[in-house]
C-alpha cells in the first residue's frame, strides 16, 4: 500500500494533468508510477481510459481530504507571504513566454532571428535565477511541492536542445510545471482563480 | 471683410480656412460636383470669441456668402419657392473628429417647409423640420427664432464657441494642441436624397475593401438621407441599382472616384448624394480594409505606377501579409455575419464549431467526432486536454499572457481571451466561427477561405522586394527592415 504523501502527489497529479499516463505518473513518483497507477486504478480513485487515466468522483473526494489536511500542517501565514513574492516571477516569466511565441507587434515568432531567440531564453535563466530559491522557500513549508524544483530545473536543462520544453502544455514544460505549481499554491491559500484572473495574475 | 467662397478658384490656406472647408475647395479644384459653400476663417472665430458676438462685418460676409449660394443654385434662402437650407459646420486646421458642433437645415421655417412640402412632399418637410429643430436646440441653447437669417447667425457664433468648449479643449489639451488657432465656419448648401424617384444617397469604395480587387464596390439607397444609411431604416441595395435607374449619373460617380483615388493615391471611400437626378459628392477619405485587401492594394498600384515600390512596402504591415498566409474566414460572410463576442486576440487561425463550457465535454464531443470550441471563464492545467481537441479557445477573463492565450499558442489552436465575466454562457450550445487574430466570434459556421498559396504572384512580388526567401518571411521582414 502507498504512503498518504505519495497517494496525494500521485491524485493532484491526475487533477493537474487532467489526464494521467505512465510516463506522467512517473514525474510526480518516481519509476514506481505504473504499478501506483494501477493500483488507484483498482481503488476506484482513478478510471483508466485512452487518454490516460482521470480522476473519478470518490478519487475527487479522497484527493480534496488529503488536501485538506495538507492545508492543516502547512504554515499558511508563511506561504501567503511567498505567494506575494511569487507574483513578480509569474509576472515575468508570462512575458517572456510571450515573446517567446509573439515578437514585438503581435506576430507570430517563427524563429529565424537565432539573436531574438537566445535572448529571450536567456531571460527564462533570469526568471529561474529568481524563482529557484523562492520554490526551495515553498517547499520548505509544503514538502510535496519539492518536485517542482526538481522538475523546473530539468525542463530548464532541455530547454536549449529541445525548445517545447519552454511552454508546450504537453511536455514537463518550464511554464507547464510553473503553472501546476501555481494552481497548488492556489489551492493551499484557497484562493480562487477567476478572481486571481481579475486581478492579472492567473 | 469677404466670405471666403470655397469655388476652386484658389489653393486656399488650410491654416485659416479649417480642414474641412479646405477639402471641399480641394474637390471643386480636381473639378468634382461638391454642393457649394463658403467659410469664414479661423481669425473671425478669435475675434467673436473675444468681443463675445458675431461682428458687424462677420455678419456682413454671411450674408454675402448666402447670397453668392442662392445664385449658384437659383434658390433663395428663406423663400416660399425653392427654399434653400444650409448646414453650418465647424473645421480647424487639425482634425478633431466630433468635438465641436454642426448644425443641419438651417433656413427650415414655416413659410420653407411649407414650400418644402408643396414641391417634395409633407414627409420630406417633417424630416428636415424635426432634424433641423432638434439639433438647433441642442447646439444653440434656445428654440430658432423664425427668421432664416437670424437662425443662421446663432447657428454661426454657436459653432465658433464649440472651441472652446469643456470637451474639445479636453481633446486639445489630450492631443498637446494648442487653444489659440480656432475653428473656421463653413456654411454648404444642403443637397437632399429623399426628394424623388430620381434622389437617393450612397457610398462608394474606389476598390473592393475587402478582397483588394481592383472594382469599385458600393451601396445605393434611392429615396433616402445620409442618416438612414446609419439608422438602418432602408435596405442598402448594390451599386449596379444605381447604374440600371441612372445610367449616366452611375458613369459620372465612377469617372469622379477614379479622380479621387487618383488625387489622394490611395482607396477612397466616397459619400455621395443624388438629388433630383444631379451628383453630388459629400465626403471622401481613405477606407478602411481588410489585411488581404491592403496586401492586394498596395502591390496593385505600385505596379499601376500610383506608388513607388518603398511606398507600397510602408503601407503594410507584418499582421497583413500574416493574416494572408493563414486560413481566414471569408471577408464576405464576416460582413454580414454577427459577433457574439469581442475579445483580445491570443493566437491568430479561425476555428469553427459547437461551444461546450468545460474541457472534459470538449473530449467528449471531441471524440464523438464533432468540432468543438472550448469557452470558459479561465483555463486550468487540466483544461490542457480539453484545449487539445477544441478546434479554438475563447475565454472570459486574462489578458495576452494569461495560461490560455500561451498554451493555445503552444498547440496552435486560434484563441480570443478576455471577452467579458459571463459574456460566454449564453454561447453554450450553439456553433460559431472565432476569428483568433481579429479577435472576434462569429455566430454560426462561417466560410474559410485557405492561405495564400506560396506562388501568389502578389506575395512572391513582395518577397523579391524584401529580398526574403519565401512568404513565409515576410511578416518578420516586414517588421524588422534591414538598416
Amino acid at each position: 500500500m502507498t504512503d498518504t504523501s505519495t497517494e496525494l502527489a500521485l491524485l493532484q497529479g491526475a487533477r493537474l494533468k487532467g489526464r494521467l499516463t505512465p510516463e506522467t505518473a512517473a514525474v510526480f513518483v518516481g519509476d514506481e508510477g505504473q504499478a501506483l497507477l494501477q493500483e488507484l486504478e483498482a481503488r476506484g480513485l482513478l478510471k483508466a481510459g485512452a487518454a490516460g487515466a482521470r480522476l473519478t468522483s470518490e478519487g475527487k473526494e479522497r484527493l480534496a481530504s488529503l488536501l485538506g489536511e495538507e492545508r492543516e500542517t502547512a504554515g499558511v501565514g508563511t506561504l501567503t507571504g511567498l505567494y506575494a513574492e511569487f507574483d513578480e516571477p509569474n509576472h515575468t516569466l508570462k512575458e517572456v513566454v510571450t515573446a517567446w511565441q509573439l515578437r514585438p507587434g503581435g506576430t507570430v515568432n517563427d524563429h529565424s532571428d537565432a539573436d531574438y531567440d537566445r535572448e529571450v531564453l536567456g531571460r527564462v535563466e533570469a526568471v529561474h535565477a529568481v524563482a529557484a530559491p523562492l520554490v526551495e522557500r515553498i517547499a520548505a513549508e509544503v514538502p510535496r511541492l519539492a518536485t517542482y524544483s526538481r522538475r523546473l530545473a530539468a525542463a530548464l536543462a532541455r530547454l536549449d536542445a529541445d525548445h517545447r520544453f519552454l511552454a508546450n502544455p504537453l511536455v514537463d514544460s518550464y511554464h507547464q510545471v510553473w503553472f501546476e505549481l501555481h494552481e497548488d499554491l492556489l489551492g493551499l491559500l484557497g484562493l480562487d482563480r477567476e478572481d486571481e484572473a481579475k486581478a492579472g495574475r492567473a | 471683410m469677404k466670405p471666403i467662397l470655397l469655388d476652386g478658384s484658389v489653393e486656399l490656406d488650410r491654416d485659416l480656412v479649417g480642414g474641412k472647408a479646405w477639402a471641399v475647395n480641394h474637390l471643386r479644384r480636381l473639378g468634382l460636383p461638391v454642393p457649394p459653400a463658403f467659410a469664414l476663417g479661423t481669425d473671425v472665430c478669435r475675434t467673436t470669441l473675444q468681443d463675445g458676438a458675431l461682428s458687424v462685418e462677420a455678419t456682413k460676409a454671411l450674408d454675402v456668402g448666402v447670397r453668392h449660394l442662392q445664385s449658384v443654385l437659383g434658390r433663395s434662402f428663406g423663400g416660399a419657392e425653392s427654399p434653400l437650407f444650409v448646414s453650418v459646420r465647424s473645421g480647424a486646421a487639425r482634425s478633431m473628429p466630433g468635438m465641436m458642433d454642426t448644425v443641419l437645415n438651417v433656413g427650415a421655417t414655416a413659410t420653407t417647409l411649407a414650400a418644402l412640402a408643396e414641391e417634395h412632399g409633407a414627409e420630406v418637410a417633417d424630416d428636415v423640420g424635426v432634424r433641423f429643430l432638434h439639433l438647433f436646440e441642442k447646439v444653440v441653447g434656445t428654440v430658432p427664432p423664425e427668421d432664416p437669417f437670424e437662425q443662421l447667425l446663432a447657428a454661426a457664433e454657436a459653432v465658433f464657441r464649440s472651441w472652446m468648449s469643456p470637451r474639445a479643449t479636453a481633446y486639445r489639451r489630450h492631443h498637446g494642441l494648442p487653444d489659440g488657432g480656432g475653428t473656421a465656419v463653413t456654411v454648404q448648401a444642403m443637397v437632399f436624397g429623399n426628394f424623388d424617384q430620381w434622389s437617393g444617397t450612397g457610398v462608394l469604395f474606389t476598390r473592393n475593401p475587402l478582397s483588394g480587387a481592383r472594382a469599385p464596390l458600393g451601396e445605393w439607397l434611392p429615396l433616402a438621407q445620409g442618416e438612414d444609411v446609419v439608422s438602418g431604416r432602408v435596405t442598402p441595395l448594390p451599386l449596379d441599382a444605381l447604374a440600371r435607374s441612372m445610367p449616366e449619373i452611375h458613369a459620372e460617380l465612377l469617372e469622379a472616384a477614379q479622380r479621387l483615388e487618383a488625387d489622394a493615391r490611395d482607396v477612397q471611400d466616397v459619400e455621395f448624394t443624388v438629388e433630383s437626378g444631379r451628383l453630388w459628392l459629400l465626403q471622401t477619405r481613405s477606407a478602411k480594409r481588410s489585411a488581404e485587401a491592403a496586401v492586394r492594394i498596395a502591390v496593385s498600384m505600385q505596379r499601376e505606377g500610383i506608388l513607388t515600390t518603398s511606398e507600397a512596402v510602408a503601407r503594410l504591415t507584418p499582421g497583413d501579409v500574416a493574416a494572408m498566409l493563414r486560413p481566414r474566414v471569408d471577408p464576405a460572410a464576416a460582413a454580414v455575419a454577427t459577433v457574439v463576442a469581442k475579445g483580445e486576440p491570443a493566437c491568430p487561425g479561425v476555428g469553427v464549431g459547437l461551444v461546450v463550457g468545460s474541457a472534459n465535454e470538449a473530449e467528449d464531443h471531441a471524440d464523438a467526432g464533432e468540432d468543438v470550441v472550448l469557452a470558459t471563464p479561465t483555463t486550468d492545467p487540466d483544461d490542457v486536454h480539453g484545449m487539445v481537441v477544441a478546434r479554438a479557445i475563447v475565454t472570459e477573463l486574462g489578458g495576452s499572457t494569461s495560461h490560455a492565450a500561451v498554451v493555445s499558442r503552444e498547440l496552435d489552436r486560434p484563441c480570443v481571451v478576455g471577452c467579458g465575466a459571463g459574456f460566454l454562457t449564453d454561447l453554450v450550445g450553439r456553433e460559431v466561427t472565432v476569428d483568433g487574430g481579429a479577435g472576434l466570434v462569429y455566430e454560426g459556421r462561417l466560410a474559410v477561405v485557405p492561405p495564400a498559396s506560396g506562388d501568389d504572384p502578389d506575395l512572391s512580388l513582395l518577397t523579391r522586394w524584401l529580398g526574403v526567401e519565401s512568404p513565409a518571411m515576410l511578416p518578420a521582414a516586414l517588421g524588422y527592415p534591414a538598416d
